[in-house]
């Protein structure tokens, strides 16, 4: 009789413990969500949502609570055989600790820059960032070069060597007003300002709607949206 | 009403779209078509000088840049098939491109507008669940024989303008598209894993290395 007790107390404690790490996993990645909605321009029922989408993208693969570049290309492209230099840029520029994995901290930071209400600084820098493929703080013609041919390569374009080297050569033309062969910070903020659709990537509406495509039900969510 | 549009449309033609500031400042006397071929083949006016509006616009090489996929994170958000925007490719001459698109409005009994800029906006004639439904098509220049053509819905239910682009539009469009962005890349993909049968094991095991070293 008490060995049969023994053993309900045991497996009690072994089910509650089972509940607590499960509790644990999950508290794991979302924290502090007070602390990033801080920290970004989201609200913390926005990064309740945002976590929602990490989730989702994160056990895609590995389900390990982060985010692989397979899992990012997945994401992305819905298929994990697409190589693209672009989307290598973009999850390189999000992986801030530079491991090669992107936790959630990182996930949201990044994407902070997409909303709709981020400051434009920080989508100008941001986005000088990804065309500065060599990471040498100049947008070098030969980076712009390498990205429009894979641009066009991505659509099917097959255009001559002549007809891309000019229309770099017009866009050269405008941008690099210091004549250096180089787009620098300065001039690459003042080319987006003169035309903002070059900056329309940087923006996501989708984000703005976070909360009704990904609703999160957390028991322990504190929210106070104001 | 028509005035105002019209304002509203020469200032965002200003704001954000560099061929409208290139066209009014480098060149005035885009009518003379000697004159223009002989100065860039990029040039917006190398279109026939008969035709006065809906020239496209020219791109810059970061312009292009933006519409590739891999820049593009709203591919986080959405499912495979309900991307709000699509875009193909042409080998035709821009005015090719507008009356096909005319036709295919007049078929399927859509208004269609033609704006500034390569701009076209098609609009349905019946109130949809979500209010009438708009589609906007842009067409930019590349080279004056390589157009991209971007399609999307302006106004109305999603549901509803997915369906006639699918149904409608996209196969009326056969004859003048060279590539469906996305759709091309697509058939080299399931080619590269039809070859890849063999060597998949040495990919996942590169995944689990990758993962391993990290």
């Amino acid at each position: 009789m008490a060995q049969c007790l023994d053993r309900i107390k045991h497996f009690c404690a072994a089910v509650a413990s089972c509940c607590d790490a499960d509790l644990y996993k999950q508290n794991k990645g979302l924290e502090d969500p007070e602390a990033l909605a801080r920290e970004t321009v989201f609200s913390v029922s926005e990064i309740e949502a945002l976590y929602e989408l990490f989730k989702k993208i994160s056990s895609a693969v590995i389900d390990d609570g982060l985010i692989n570049k397979e899992e990012f290309q997945l994401a992305l492209f819905k298929t994990n055989k697409k190589d693209s230099l672009f989307a290598d840029r973009v999850f390189d520029l999000f992986d801030t600790k530079h491991n090669g994995l992107l936790d959630f901290e990182e996930f949201a930071r990044s994407l902070s820059v997409f909303h709709p209400n981020a400051p434009i600084d920080d989508k100008i820098e941001f986005s000088f960032q990804l065309y500065d493929l060599k990471q040498q703080g100049l947008i070098e013609r030969q980076e712009v070069k390498q990205m429009v041919v894979a641009t066009l390569a991505e659509s099917g374009m097959n255009l001559s060597d002549d007809v891309i080297e000019s229309i770099i050569d017009k866009t050269f033309e405008e941008a690099d007003t210091k004549h250096d062969g180089k787009i620098d910070k300065e001039e690459w903020r003042s080319l987006v300002l003169r035309h903002p659709s070059l900056l329309k990537n940087m923006t996501l509406q989708y984000l703005k709607d976070i909360t009704t495509t990904f609703p999160s039900f957390v028991f322990h969510s504190q929210v106070d949206d104001t | 009403m028509a005035k105002i549009m019209e304002n509203s449309w020469v200032r965002k033609d200003l704001q954000s779209r560099p061929c409208a500031l290139e066209a009014e400042v480098k060149e005035p006397v885009p009518l003379d078509p000697e004159a223009v071929f002989g100065i860039n083949e990029n040039s917006c006016a190398a279109v026939e000088p008969k035709q006065e509006v809906a020239k496209p616009c020219n791109l810059n090489a970061f312009d292009i840049i933006s519409f590739s996929s891999g820049f593009d994170l709203s591919g986080l958000f959405e499912e495979k098939e309900q991307k709000k925007e699509v875009r193909f490719t042409s080998n035709k001459p821009a005015s090719t491109i507008i009356s096909k698109l005319e036709d295919i409005a007049k078929r399927l009994r859509l208004k269609i507008k033609k704006k500034d800029g390569g701009l076209l906006k098609i609009e349905g004639s019946k109130e949809g669940r979500k209010g009438v439904m708009g589609i906007d098509a842009e067409i930019f220049e590349i080279t004056p024989f390589f157009h991209l053509v971007e399609m999307k819905k302006s106004s109305g239910d999603t549901v509803e303008y997915q369906k006639v682009v699918k149904q409608d539009i996209r196969p009326a469009l056969k004859d003048i598209v060279w590539s469906w962005q996305g759709e091309l890349q697509r058939e080299q993909l399931q080619l590269q894993e039809q070859q890849e049968l063999q060597p998949s094991h040495a990919s996942t095991t590169q995944v689990v290395s990758t993962q391993n070293s990290s």
